[in-house]
């Protein structure tokens, strides 16, 4: 693909010379675009997510090459940036940190919680970037950049801007819709506020898919009579958010703003029921909230001072889950809550020319910041006997009741320029953790009392050899401190039950990566190439019934047991991942994406020095996307084909992953069909016909199959 | 389009947010206090049973056992370690099971059994199966959180089948209830078993039901020791596919002890301590299991026949170890109090439905005569001496 960029070059003409400054301040945070360059990196916007018409912002991702997502439910999704999830990958919104010291090994359902109606744009930096981030950057980081309300001060008084949004899918019966008030208050105030509701019933797929090998149908997701519809996939969902911006000076202000999320009786699908359970048997997430609060001072603070954002957040995580066991007239709760404090500032210096030309002018600009972000859990289990109506607390939940953690650094990065053709970066942050939590005697639970201090430093270089070709190369280091979940929590995971390890040190990746840009008037082509290593990393270790923690009999009674622990080798993840958009006359774009992963670590069984598949690494996949845009009518048309590879290489925790299928995940290839009229900002009417040929499919590691042929409706309106 | 109106004030969102934010978590709920009058234990002063043990014979010198030599088919490695019966040299002649896995996750759901009954550590000394007295609703509760641990005995029996029966086609299981209830016999887990189990463990929670404590934990006894005999046909046939069955099928028997290890556990404690001779047919019998398959080593096994010899062998001495558990609760119940009888009786009144499919196989005559005596109401009008002469002639060998 390298090669064949610069093939073109050659015959083609540059449309316009990659900027290689990061743009001005604004009141949106813009920090996410300006540190992504020169990374390998993908973005989804505001008007590409209006006309895919996602399922919710992890669904969104799902065109973004080297991301797949995976959904362990209907109402759960997790993205996986070449290779890693969950822990491994950090979640950002808005520059506030949302991973929390509960982020569990493998996927999770937290990026769902972002409501994607309040989204105008979704940024994905592939690779370590815990420089910039700070920990759990290892695959990854995902930067979600909320909508803005508008604010033009050259408008005096009171502008209302009403808008409705409104959706429904035959699929899983969605409906569901979105009011809000976009209000420009006098000439320096501004106001965004939201709701949203929908409902959603259970998902209908095309059918089971069959397990290589065996051709048999995978026991989760349990499918009802019609063989389509997939027991434990529907949900409710409310958000609000509401958004105010207060300019300060022309090129500073000051921001509010609050999001939350509530989603209520969401069943965890491969657990609704369990593979091997009665099929009346269910877990819920009854209610799963998610609340972000945070003030900002965003904008430059004088010469000296650019791209100054001082932020303080507060972000409140609770979860409330419920296993019915009707049969045996029990039921089993839990409530996980997390509260985070997180204070976060940066800023960057004005660009300084020390030498050259002005011409070749030889510059020098530095970005740095200090944050802490500090999480609180409260954690409580029970038991209620529904035919007696008698609950039972047990001495713990999930995790320590009372646990806490704190982690933070400090960074700088400096970018050196010469010229308008080389960039160099380099860039280190010195990052600490502590975690604590007590005891818990009748549950042989140790106490944790750990603290770690860790250097990291990145570096890339940026060429443009011409005005349409850059050329970059990347090492970059990842960490990720070891969190509350991995270091107190008891839970059935998907592929058995999993117990805490005090002990555990952070996991530490590098990531090397070499890039090539195009960019012509019809043409722009990215493609990378990257090998990741991963030292100590946090992995599950197969246990046996004698190493179970004394007084957790449902250790010893499951299938499989695990322990989280630093693997003793180096873990290496490799792969590629590239993207073409062809701009064709008439107004026809064609955008194909494509991207591998392998990995493999070390074995973590006793006396072997194999090496092994990590677990749930996708297959080879991609993505080919074709529209046509009328530019008179504002009529579009599109086509959407996703595709996968089998996936035969798995982990050894994978083998007794319910969600995987015996032999491995098929590979599927999607069709969806658009059409769409948009009337400035004012209409915009969406009509998707999804997986147009019906096919079975799974992404690899999901509870669920993909939605079967049905069609996706959208409207909405703003004056 | 736009319209000028009068500002609202901004906090009025934000107002309308902190609402949406407070006010919507459910919180956890309390444990229910307990109740202050029911948990004092009601003794039975004629009681003679000790409480941990299983209900002792009479020293048996038992002439119909003494009579019964294995089948010319039968696995016998304790006579010259296999050497003189028909089966080919395998793991299990030294008389040791020799585990697939390292680690049996069976084995914890026996000793869930064992913690049901008695578990002294979180205060529950006296046994909850112990027929001289009666259990406190709070002992019920306990032993219920035990019996419904994640992973644990419930897990498993809510899907347990029967492998005596024919399933029905090969993708229905047990889970599905339109299965459960068009099999019940098949699905005798969640059909036969599970129903007794709930509501003894209901009504003994409530202590308000009209059946006393005792009773009511003599048919959870009666039930779990069923699931336990279950479990061991049903494991020993799924190892053809998974290997680690057969350990399932092992420990759930013994509770993962060797033959004449310590801690027997679940079954395998009651028939040793009853019938020592049988335990020993039924560790021919697992050992036999383990030998196929250690014969057979294909994945799924090949060779059925083997596989059949063995677990007939197995499921022989497997049922005859269930009716001498079933004997001594009808023997114990002559000199036991009435309200002791009465958990006998209950005891032997969740047994006896359960073995009839085998005893109307071997003497239709013999299975009505014993379902027919079952059938009372007062331990004292029942002809123990007559259901136990039964017992024997359906059950003689094992």
């Amino acid at each position: 693909m390298i090669a064949g960029a610069l093939g073109l070059l050659a015959a083609g003409r540059a449309a316009h010379a990659q900027d290689l400054d990061s743009g001005t301040a604004t009141v949106r945070n813009e920090r996410g675009s300006a540190e992504a360059r020169g990374r390998s990196s993908g973005e989804v916007t505001r008007e590409e997510m209006e006309e895919r018409a996602p399922r919710s912002s992890p669904d969104a991702l799902r065109f973004v090459p080297g991301v797949t997502i995976q959904q362990t439910a209907h109402g759960q999704a997790s993205p996986f940036v070449r290779g890693l999830t969950g822990q491994q990958v950090l979640l950002l919104f808005d520059g506030v940190r949302l991973n929390t010291g509960v982020y569990r090994q493998g996927p999770n359902q937290y990026f769902f919680t972002v409501d994607a109606q309040s989204i105008e744009r979704l940024e994905v930096v592939r690779g370590s970037a815990s420089v910039r981030w700070g920990s759990d950057a290892i695959g990854g980081a995902v930067l979600a950049t909320p909508r803005e309300p508008t604010l033009d001060r050259a408008r005096p008084g009171v502008t209302l801007h009403p808008g409705a949004r409104l959706r429904y899918g035959t699929a899983d019966g969605e409906l569901g819709g979105r009011a809000e008030v976009d209000a420009q208050l006098g000439r320096s105030v501004a106001v965004l506020v939201g709701g949203a509701y929908r409902d959603v019933g259970p998902l209908e797929s095309a059918g089971p898919i069959r397990a290589l090998g065996t051709w048999r149908a995978p026991p989760v997701p349990y499918f009802e009579a019609d063989g389509r519809t997939q027991r434990g996939t529907g949900f409710q969902e409310g958000t609000f958010d509401a958004r105010a911006v207060v300019r300060l000076r022309h090129d500073l202000h000051a921001v509010a703003a609050v999001y939350g999320y509530r989603q209520y009786d969401a069943p965890r699908t491969d657990l609704c029921p369990p593979a091997y359970g009665s099929d009346r048997e269910c877990l819920r997430y009854e209610e799963q909230f998610r609340t972000l609060a945070y003030a900002a001072l965003r904008g430059n603070a004088g010469p000296r001072v650019r791209e100054l954002d001082v932020v303080l957040s507060y972000q409140r995580s609770h979860e409330r889950r419920r296993l019915d066991r009707p049969l045996s007239a029990a039921t089993n709760g839990f409530v996980d809550d997390v509260d985070t404090l997180g204070i976060a500032v940066r800023a960057s210096t004005a660009r300084a020319r020390l030498a050259g030309t002005p011409a070749r002018p030889l510059t020098l600009r530095a970005r740095y910041g200090v944050e802490a972000w500090r999480d609180g859990v409260a954690s409580t289990s029970w038991i209620t006997f529904t035919d007696v109506d008698i609950t039972r607390r047990y001495s713990r939940g999930q995790y320590v009741d009372g646990a806490r953690m704190l982690q933070g650094g400090a960074w700088l990065e400096a970018e050196l320029g010469y010229g308008p053709h080389l960039r160099v970066r380099a860039g280190a942050r010195l990052a600490g953790a502590a975690a604590s939590a007590g005891g818990d005697p009748m549950s042989a639970t140790q106490p944790v009392d750990t603290s770690a201090l860790a250097a990291l430093g990145r570096a890339g270089i940026e060429w443009h050899p011409s005005a349409a070709l850059a050329l970059l190369a990347n090492v970059d280091q990842g960490l990720r401190v070891p969190n509350l979940d991995d270091l107190t929590s008891r839970q059935q995971a998907g592929p058995g039950f999993q117990f805490e390890n005090p002990s555990l040190a952070p996991e530490r990746s590098t990531t090397y990566e070499l890039g090539a840009r195009l960019r012509l008037s019809w043409l722009e082509v990215e493609a990378w190439g990257y090998a990741m290593t991963l030292g100590g990393a946090i992995t599950r270790a197969l246990r046996s019934a004698a190493e179970c923690p004394a007084m957790t009999p449902q250790c010893a009674a499951s299938w499989s047991r695990f322990q989280l622990i630093n693997a003793t080798g180096v873990s290496v993840v490799a792969g590629a991942e590239g993207a073409v958009r062809l701009q064709l006359p008439w107004g026809v774009s064609v955008v194909a994406t494509a991207a591998f992963v392998w990995a493999e670590g070390p074995s973590t069984e006793a006396g072997t020095t194999a090496r092994v598949p990590l677990s749930r690494i996708p297959p080879l996949n991609g993505t080919v996307e074709a529209r046509w845009r009328h530019p008179g009518t504002g009529v579009y048309v599109g086509a959407a084909m996703r595709w996968a590879a089998d996936q035969t290489r798995l982990a050894p925790a994978d083998l007794g992953d319910a969600r995987i299928p015996l032999g491995g995940t098929p590979g599927y290839a999607v069709l969806d069909l658009r059409i769409g009229w948009r009337w400035r900002d004012h209409l915009r009417a969406g009509l998707s016909l999804e997986n147009a040929i019906d096919s079975p499919y799974r992404v690899h590691g999901s509870s669920i199959n993909g939605p079967g042929r049905s069609l996706l409706f959208t409207l909405a309106t703003r004056l | 389009m736009q319209r000028s109106i009068r500002p609202i004030h901004p906090s009025a969102s934000w107002a309308l947010a902190t609402l949406l934010l407070l006010g919507c978590e459910t919180e956890a709920p309390d444990s229910t206090p307990l109740d202050a009058g029911s948990d004092v234990p009601i003794s039975d002063a004629g009681s003679v049973v000790p409480s941990d043990a299983p209900i002792a014979d009479a020293p048996l010198v038992d002439a119909a056992t003494a009579a019964c030599a294995p089948l010319a088919s039968d696995y016998t490695p304790r006579a010259a370690m296999s050497s003189t019966d028909t089966w080919p040299a395998c793991v299990s002649d030294r008389g040791a099971y020799v585990r697939f896995d390292m680690s049996t996750s069976s084995i914890a759901r026996t000793t869930a059994f064992e913690r049901i009954h008695l578990d002294a550590a979180n205060g529950r000394p006296a046994g909850l199966f112990d027929p001289s007295r009666d259990p406190a609703p709070e002992e019920f509760t306990a032993a219920r959180m035990v019996y419904l641990e994640p992973e644990g005995l419930d897990s498993r029996l809510v899907r347990r089948t029967d492998e005596h029966h024919p399933q029905p086609t090969p993708s229905n299981d047990c889970r599905m209830a339109g299965v459960v209830a068009a099999y019940p016999d098949y699905c005798a887990g969640p059909a036969r078993l599970l129903p007794v189990i709930t509501a003894s463990f209901r009504d003994g929670q409530l202590g308000t039901a009209g059946t006393a404590p005792r009773v009511l934990a003599a048919r959870i006894e009666a039930s779990l020791l069923w699931f336990f005999y279950l479990s061991v046909y049903k494991e020993s046939l799924t190892c053809a596919t998974a290997t680690a069955d057969c350990d399932s099928a092992w420990a759930y028997y013994t509770g993962g002890a060797q033959r004449g290890g310590p801690r027997h556990a679940a079954l395998s404690r009651y028939v040793l301590a009853l019938e020592p001779a049988t335990h020993d047919r039924i560790w021919d019998g697992i050992l036999a299991v383990r030998c196929w398959r250690d014969l057979d080593r294909a994945n799924p096994a090949a060779d059925a026949v083997l596989r059949e010899r063995a677990r007939d062998q197995l499921d022989r001495a497997l049922t005859r170890g269930v009716a001498v558990v079933l004997r001594s609760r009808l023997r114990a119940i002559a000199g036991a109090s009435p309200a002791e009888a009465s958990a006998h009786l209950a005891f032997a009144q969740v047994i006896v439905p359960l073995l009839d499919r085998v005893a109307r196989a071997r003497s239709p005559a013999d299975a009505d005569r014993l379902a027919t005596l079952l059938a009372v109401t007062d331990p004292r009008s029942l002809d123990a001496d007559g259901a136990v002469a039964t017992l024997e002639r359906l059950f003689p060998c094992p």
